[in-house]
């Protein structure tokens, strides 16, 4: 009896332990066995139930690569960067990608931006906060120097000291906004269709003059509005996106797909 | 040593020995004769005695006359050595009757009592030449015999027939660079002196080999005449090129020689007249096949039948040492003009331009085998395991209508450590190398996977903590500013306690005052004043004097009046302890007189 339980424990135990083999690890397996379709399959339903994870949006990005599908690897890739902006891997592949499609917006960011953004996307949101907070702490203890020392080179460095430190710590705090920001929104979109037309105005291109430009696939926009079009029978929402960082047109939501 | 080389020599003189006395026997192969013609057959022992053998029978010929008898013996000294050979020639005269091909059977003999046999052979008698126009002359010396007196006409023309160039292909089609021998031959029924071609013909779209020829003079029979023949080019070719080739014809000057007989009367004498010639060859065309298609991955022309084989020599490789590996190709076929083998080394070998050995020569008279060496020379520069990819050799045999793969097996191989100082590494930048491919998945179990997420800079707390903070800094800064004023008022302290502590020194003499205790009064008033000096002025116990107590009030700031009033009063307690009698009211009076004094002190800072 005692023996009959024992076993039925065992065999408990195994069935938990084969179940403990999660689906990301099947589906990182898959890839590796070069079974894309199934690998692929199998990272969205991770996400879908266990959440996601950089490296989770990471792999399937990599999984969509191989299965020739660029606008989805850039998709994934952007969004295992939004969850981990120090995801060295990911940045590489979304360049590589990015090498790799039709497109190729020029780059007119003014350097102190770019400088601003490589600074945001250096660490974590959270990591970002605590640095922040810790200059503020920082900043108060200069300020403490300042009052309570009697030494009067500890009071300068303390008032000097503070004075750097308030501006520090205002620009960290910006970082750490800034970073919550872009980990949260989700303003930019990739093309996921072959191609797409861009139209001055949220209505299908029927005039000629109304065209702009044709973008491709994995091409990525910044939606600055919306507009619902109910009468179309196409596409029932048109985005106006910013492409170039200068370039502002209508497309269809139908083209895109948001990170 | 020398005892070999004397074994060596003995060898040698017997074998030379018995080459002198080995009896051979032999039949000296027949021509082709024409039919009406006689004709010897002879048979040739070579070192040695034996009686005639019988006549052998011959279709279609007659014998005449045989056997006789010819005898030739040599002598000679080489080189100290000397020589000796005896032939012995049997000939049997025979007349050819009917035209056909005649097998001569072998033959034998019985000589110093072994029986020696004679190879079977095989000629053919020609037909007569068909009758012509004009006479068609015969081949030079015959038609001496026949017509002595020919030549006492003026020169006869060579007719076109009389001399005939040809060009043959052993072949009518074949393949692409499968080998075809072509021959140019001279039919002649004149004798000639000089041959010289002043048009070769022109073999476009071949590989050429030339041949050896052995000018040996033949008849045949062509087109119904008997010529005298010679084969003066054999060539060997390979089509390069597929669809029909054609050998242009060649042009050549022959200088014929016939025999003129001059009659001087009672005889004649024969005389050679020469001529000289222009004569063209025909243009033999051949079918050139294309190799059928698809052609395999990896052919590269080979044509024939052939056998692969490699060898790494030294088998046990050592870095910085030079090792050979040789690709062999042996076979028959294009052999001299297969492509060099495409041998991959592994990384870590370096390779130098291979060095190709060909050995070949012509076999059977129409094809060429032999073999295509190509040495590598490989130099390993890192130790390991490796492994020498077979490269497979393809090649069409032209027999079997189809490409033939032959397999080479792949050579693993040990690198070791060699002994030759290794030349200085050369560095190799890998800035510029990529791998252009994205990057491999990370393990899923490497980060968490969940569906919240917190951002800490957008919770209440988050900002708490800097109001905090602030509050904090505030809170002890209010507490330390107080802190600082108190300590740094230790005097003043003294002097807010000092009231304090008359006042409770003089309700205890008040007490006493009331209770009729004079003593305890005036013991109790004194402290009090003293401990309120002290105090006050900051002097210690030891300093405590009258006149110190007064220069202190004056510095103080109280004025001189008051200053004595309270001397006076100090004065009075004094003088009241020591004498003990006192009424009530004079104790009231001092009482009051210690109290004013005291507040008009306390009173010196307020104005």
């Amino acid at each position: 009896m005692k023996k009959n339980l024992i076993f039925f424990l065992f065999i408990c135990l195994t069935a938990f332990a084969a179940s403990a083999v999660s689906l990301g690890t099947q589906a990182d397996s898959a890839y590796s066995k070069e079974d894309y379709a199934r690998a692929a399959a199998l990272y969205e339903q991770s996400i879908a139930t266990d959440g996601p994870s950089s490296t989770a949006w990471y792999n399937l990005g990599n999984t969509y690569f191989r299965r020739d599908n660029p606008g989805k690897a850039v998709i994934c890739y952007m969004r295992a960067l939004k969850l981990d902006p120090t995801n060295e891997d990911a940045r590489q592949n979304l360049e590589f990608v990015r090498s790799r499609i039709q497109d190729r917006p020029e780059d007119d960011t003014p350097f102190v931006a770019k400088l601003h953004q490589s600074v945001v996307s250096s660490a974590t949101a959270n990591a970002w906060a605590w640095i922040a907070f810790a200059s503020f702490a920082l900043l108060c203890g200069a300020i403490a120097l300042y009052i309570f020392s009697r030494n009067v080179s500890l009071r300068k460095t303390g008032f000097f000291g503070g004075i750097v430190l308030i501006f520090v710590c205002a620009y960290l705090i910006t970082v750490a906004v800034n970073a919550a920001d872009n980990a949260t929104d989700s303003n930019f979109a990739v093309v996921t269709t072959p191609s797409s037309q861009l139209s001055s105005s949220p209505r299908a291109t029927g005039k000629s003059g109304d065209k702009i430009i044709t973008i491709h696939e994995g091409t990525t926009v910044e939606i600055v509005d919306s507009v619902d079009t109910p009468d179309d029978p196409v596409s029932p929402r048109w985005y106006n996106v910013k492409i170039n960082n200068g370039t502002k047109a209508w497309m269809r939501a139908s083209d895109v797909e948001r990170i | 040593m020398t005892f070999r080389r004397f074994i060596l020599f003995f060898v040698l003189a017997i074998a030379a020995l018995a080459a002198q006395a080995q009896a051979s026997f032999s039949l000296v192969r027949p021509q082709n004769v024409v039919q009406g013609r006689n004709f010897a057959l002879t048979f040739r022992l070579s070192n040695g005695e034996a009686s005639a053998p019988a006549a052998p029978q011959l279709k279609g010929c007659t014998l005449l006359y045989g056997p006789a008898l010819s005898t030739r013996s040599e002598y000679s000294i080489v080189n100290g050595r000397a020589t000796s050979s005896t032939t012995l020639d049997f000939s049997f005269t025979y007349r050819a009757d009917t035209p056909g091909t005649v097998d001569v059977p072998a033959v034998s003999v019985n000589c110093g009592g072994k029986t020696l046999h004679s190879s079977a052979a095989r000629f053919e008698i020609l037909p007569g030449d068909a009758s012509t126009s004009g006479g068609s002359p015969q081949p030079g010396a015959s038609r001496r015999q026949q017509d002595p007196y020919a030549g006492s006409q003026p020169t006869e023309k060579v007719s076109a027939n009389d001399l005939l160039i040809r060009i043959n292909f052993s072949k009518s089609s074949v393949y692409e660079q499968e080998p075809v021998v072509a021959t140019i031959k001279l039919y002649t029924k004149y004798g000639i002196t000089s041959f010289l071609p002043s048009v070769q013909p022109a073999f476009d779209g071949f590989l050429c080999e030339e041949l050896p020829v052995s000018n040996e003079v033949s008849l045949e029979h062509y087109n119904g005449q008997n010529y005298h023949t010679v084969v003066f080019k054999r060539l060997l070719l390979y089509p390069q090129k597929s669809g029909r080739l054609t050998v242009n014809s060649g042009e050549y000057k022959v200088t014929v020689e016939q025999v003129q007989m001059i009659n001087m009367g009672f005889f004649s004498a024969p005389h050679s007249v020469e001529q000289e010639l222009t004569t063209k060859s025909n243009a033999a065309s051949l079918t050139v096949k294309p190799l059928p298609e698809p052609r395999p991955a990896g052919f590269s022309g080979a044509v024939g039948q052939f056998s692969v084989s490699t060898a790494l020599e030294p088998e046990l490789l050592r870095t910085n040492e030079a090792a050979v590996y040789s690709y062999t190709v042996k076979g028959t076929g294009n052999i001299k003009y297969l492509a060099e083998p495409d041998v991959q080394f592994p990384a870590g070998i370096d390779a130098y331009t291979p060095k190709t050995d060909i050995q070949a020569n012509v076999t059977g008279g129409s094809n060429m085998s032999g073999t295509y060496r190509t040495d590598f020379t490989i130099v390993p520069q890192e130790m390991g395991d490796f492994t020498i990819e077979g490269t497979p050799f393809i090649y069409f045999d032209p027999s079997d209508n189809k490409y033939v793969t032959v397999d080479v097996p792949s050579k693993p191989i040990k690198v070791l450590r060699g002994t030759n100082a290794a030349p200085a590494v050369e560095q190799t930048a890998l800035s510029g190398k990529t791998i252009d491919d994205i990057l491999y998945i990370k393990p899923m179990s490497d980060e968490r996977q969940t569906h919240s997420r917190t951002f800490v800079i957008r919770s209440w707390g988050y900002w708490g903590a800097y109001v905090l903070l602030v509050l904090i800094l505030i809170a002890v800064a209010v507490i330390y500013r107080r802190q600082i004023r108190l300590r740094a008022d230790v005097t003043g302290r003294k002097l807010a306690k000092a009231g304090r502590v008359a006042n409770k020194r003089l309700r205890e003499a008040r007490a006493a005052m009331n209770a009729h205790n004079n003593e305890l009064f005036y013991a109790s008033l004194a402290k009090a004043l003293w401990g309120y000096l002290s105090d006050k002025l900051s002097i210690s116990a030891s300093q405590l004097t009258l006149d110190n107590v007064a220069d202190k009030l004056k510095a103080y700031g109280l004025p001189e009046a008051d200053t004595d009033h309270v001397i006076d009063v100090l004065n009075q307690c004094e003088m009241a302890r020591f004498t003990p009698t006192h009424s009530d009211a004079e104790i009231a009076g001092l009482y009051d007189e210690a109290v004013a004094a005291i507040k008009n002190i306390e009173d010196v800072r307020k104005r």
